[in-house]
């Protein structure tokens, strides 16, 4: 019985495999495999590199190309958005470095700048904020707080732009210089209009809050010597029937107005 | 040992003993492994693309070309290759019957059943239950009973061991019997 069953399949596999004859002679097939070959061999040697770690077919270079270009759509992003909220950082650290010169802050560095070549090198910028937990201690930051000054009084400060990266920060201001607070929620978290612990210290002129958006901004003014705080929080955004974090996300920084 | 695909092709002067090799082979054992090729995977164009891909990966370069030489039995190299190609084939064609019954809802026999009944004379009728064994035990039947080839050859192509092709080929015998004894008492 199992005899005859392998006599049937020796019989019919035989059968079944003689009945196809391959499209192509041996010798087709061989000239087929050179020609292929050779043209592997042709490619330069970065196509050759890179076939091994990404397939051949154009679409998927295509496909890297793709991501590449989003990659450096997105770094091109972060660095056109990164200014505005890393200024009071970068304002810092050159403050810290300049002897006695005031800077501004905010993206307002050019008239500051301008200001501070055209004047003597120390003293002589419009500038009057310093800033940072270093502000205090270091004399360069300090000094555009008190070097500031007099001999630009005509000319107004500039506005010290402050957001919620600067959580915790110490901010000196010069009477009657301006504080713009800027607080993004991203659509995930809303922020509360920012409130200053001491409006005779620091006074709001203009607030805002996008319920939306989760956005706030506010402005205060500089309008006597002293300290104040200048506070917000942030809650999450939830939708109806999600599922949805409780928290609150406390931002203060510490105003230190001078003469 | 010459480069098969680079210095020596067809109309290269210089011709090569690799070239020579190469041409050997295909003149031997293209038909062959074309036709073991179709029987394993139930489709003899597919089959010619596999074996090309054998002859790509085992000749296609010249140090390629220069192991095979080194070897005695060039064509064991070759058909062990062919029939892992074969496989994988076959394993990745199981995947896409899956994904395709998930998807359209369709039997994933149904392109077997179709094909079967093109096939009503007894070669057809064998090819056709062969093809309906799972992979490892359709390459050890066409291997054993077409190929002639002991079990220990078997093992060695299919990189198991001896036992599990005998237990393969028991279980391929015990399935093809029942199939093709229920067709015969259908036909009859």
């Amino acid at each position: 019985m199992a005899d005859e069953l392998e006599d049937r399949l020796r019989r019919g596999l035989s059968e079944a495999a003689s009945a196809h004859q391959p499209s192509l002679g041996a010798d087709a097939a061989a000239d087929a495999l050179f020609r292929d070959a050779r043209t592997r061999a042709r490619r330069p040697r970065w196509e050759r590199l890179s076939g091994a770690f990404s397939p051949g077919p154009a679409r998927n270079r295509w496909l890297a190309g793709v991501v590449l270009a989003g990659a450096v759509a997105a770094v091109a992003a972060l660095l056109v958005v990164r200014p505005s909220t890393t200024s009071l950082s970068t304002a810092s650290r050159s403050a810290r470095t300049s002897s006695g010169a005031a800077h501004s802050l905010s993206g307002a560095g050019a008239a500051a700048s301008a200001s501070s070549a055209g004047g003597s090198a120390s003293g002589s910028a419009g500038g009057v904020a310093g800033v940072g937990s270093g502000a205090s201690s270091s004399g360069g930051s300090t000094a555009g707080g008190s070097a500031g000054g007099a001999g630009s009084g005509s000319q107004s400060a500039p506005p010290v732009v402050v957001t919620q990266a600067d959580q915790g920060r110490n901010i000196t201001l010069k009477v009657g210089q301006t504080l713009e607070v800027r607080l993004s929620g991203g659509g995930s978290q809303r922020w509360s209009v920012p409130r200053s612990a001491n409006a005779a210290v620091a006074q709001e002129t203009t607030a805002s809050a996008n319920p939306t958006s989760g956005d706030a901004s506010a402005t205060f003014v500089a309008r006597a010597t002293g300290s104040t705080r200048v506070s917000s929080d942030a809650r999450p955004i939830c939708s109806a029937g999600q599922a949805c974090p409780d928290f609150v996300r406390l931002w203060t920084i510490a105003v230190d107005v001078v003469g | 040992m010459g480069t098969p695909g680079v210095a020596g092709g067809p109309g290269d002067e210089s011709g090569s003993s690799g070239d020579a090799l190469v041409r050997g082979l295909f003149a031997a054992h293209w038909v062959g492994l074309c036709r073991l090729a179709g029987l394993i995977l139930g489709d003899f164009a597919a089959a010619e693309e596999v074996v090309q891909e054998a002859f790509m990966r085992t000749c296609g370069t010249p140090a390629a070309t220069a192991r095979l030489g080194e070897l005695d039995r060039s064509d064991l190299y070759l058909r062990t290759s062919v029939v892992n190609l074969c496989r994988s084939r076959l394993r990745r064609r199981s995947v896409e019957a899956r994904v395709n019954a998930i998807t359209f809802r369709r039997s994933e026999t149904h392109s077997a059943d179709a094909s079967d009944r093109l096939e009503p004379d007894e070669a057809g009728r064998v090819a056709a239950a062969v093809r309906r064994l799972p992979p490892r035990q359709r390459a050890a039947v066409v291997l054993r009973y077409y190929e002639d080839l002991p079990e220990a050859d078997i093992a060695r192509a299919l990189g198991c061991s001896v036992g599990t092709i005998k237990s393969q080929l028991a279980k391929a015998r015990a399935s093809l019997g029942r199939r093709l004894g229920e067709e015969t008492t259908i036909d009859g």
